[in-house]
């Protein structure tokens, strides 16, 4: 299930600030609370698809120990779809919840 | 011998499952061994870390099929695009002979005429099936969304649409071989002149152009076949 809302994970990560592929991994993992552990190099095929469809941008740095990094940054297109992709997820979670509530409501009537 | 170090071990490994792009191979074998140093180094530092943080970027296999979808794909675009572009210079090309034929009121002798009458058709139905099937193969490229991942459908996909680049390739050099001919033998049957050099730069770009093609869409087979290796 995770992986077909990879795109949207990886631009929310990305939303606050531009970061290399590492820190995003760390970010998505923060914010998640733990509970998207993905196998680390998924991300980056997501990252360069991302790219290519115009949504991030990307650049060449240097880490404090020398190596040569990516930092990926939202573009303003990678701006809007994350925020369609947001009001899709809102929708969707708005009408599972409504759903549970109607079966969690029905299953404590059949308790009584 | 060099020190065990599966960070530098597992790069390899990823270097060839991504040898169907080499630009692309080297810019994620700089992103990955970044990224599996720095979490090596922030585990600990020893060989262990290193291990580990190699097991957990996954597959290198499998990594390679994520990438592959994307990457063929724009690649065939290129080539799409690339095709359609070569059609376009080598049209310009035969344009640019046949008005200087006639600017310099180059008529044809009398032995080609009934050789002509026969080539011409041929070049021009070659040539316009040629601009057909290039873009069919831009459009049913361009209509191809890449999956997350590599699958043995989608490699199809990516096949039939370079299939249809080489068809128009194909035709293509049936149209410039036609023109080839045509050319050399008014060239023959002329008086040796200046006016031959106009000629004979358009028939050689002509045939660079259809070179040009015909390479791209050999690489674009071998590289789509080194990917569905993966598969």
């Amino acid at each position: 299930m995770l992986k077909g809302h990879l795109d949207m994970i990886v631009l929310a990560a990305l939303a606050g600030a531009p970061a290399h592929g590492y820190a995003v991994i760390q970010e998505i993992r923060r914010r998640s609370g733990g509970a998207f552990d993905l196998p680390e190099g998924t991300v980056y095929p997501a990252l360069h698809r991302l790219e290519q469809q115009g949504l991030l941008a990307s650049r060449w740095t240097r880490s404090e120990s020398g190596r040569e990094r990516r930092v990926y940054a939202l573009t303003r297109s990678g701006r809007r779809a994350l925020a369609d992709h947001h009001a899709v997820w809102q929708r969707f979670a708005a009408a599972i919840g409504g759903l549970f509530a109607e079966t969690a409501h029905a299953a404590a009537g059949s308790h009584r | 011998m060099r020190p065990p170090d599966p960070i530098a071990d597992y790069l390899d490994a990823l270097a060839r499952a991504l040898a169907f792009d080499p630009a692309l191979a080297r810019r994620v074998a700089k992103e990955a061994e970044d990224h599996l140093r720095e979490a090596a180094q922030t585990d600990g530092g020893d060989a262990d870390a290193a291990r580990r943080a190699v097991a957990a970027f996954g597959d290198p296999r499998a990594l390679a099929r994520q990438y592959a979808a994307a990457a063929l794909t724009a690649r065939t675009r290129r080539l799409g695009a690339g095709t359609v572009m070569a059609l376009a210079g080598i049209f310009l090309a035969m344009e640019g002979r046949v008005a200087w034929y006639g600017l310099m009121q180059w008529g044809l002798a009398d032995e080609l005429k009934a050789m002509s009458a026969i080539a011409l058709p041929l070049d021009r139905y070659a040539f316009l099936l040629a601009l057909a099937l290039a873009i069919v193969g831009c459009v049913y490229i361009g209509s191809r969304r890449a999956p997350p991942e590599l699958h043995q459908g989608y490699g199809q996909e990516l096949h039939r649409a370079v299939v249809l680049c080489a068809a128009a390739a194909g035709a293509l050099i049936v149209a410039v071989t036609t023109e080839a001919v045509l050319t050399i033998l008014r060239l023959l049957a002329a008086e040796p002149s200046a006016a031959a050099l106009v000629p004979a730069a358009t028939m050689v770009v002509e045939a660079a152009g259809a070179g040009a093609l015909v390479w791209s869409i050999r690489t674009a087979f071998r590289r789509a076949m080194q990917a569905t290796a993966l598969l």
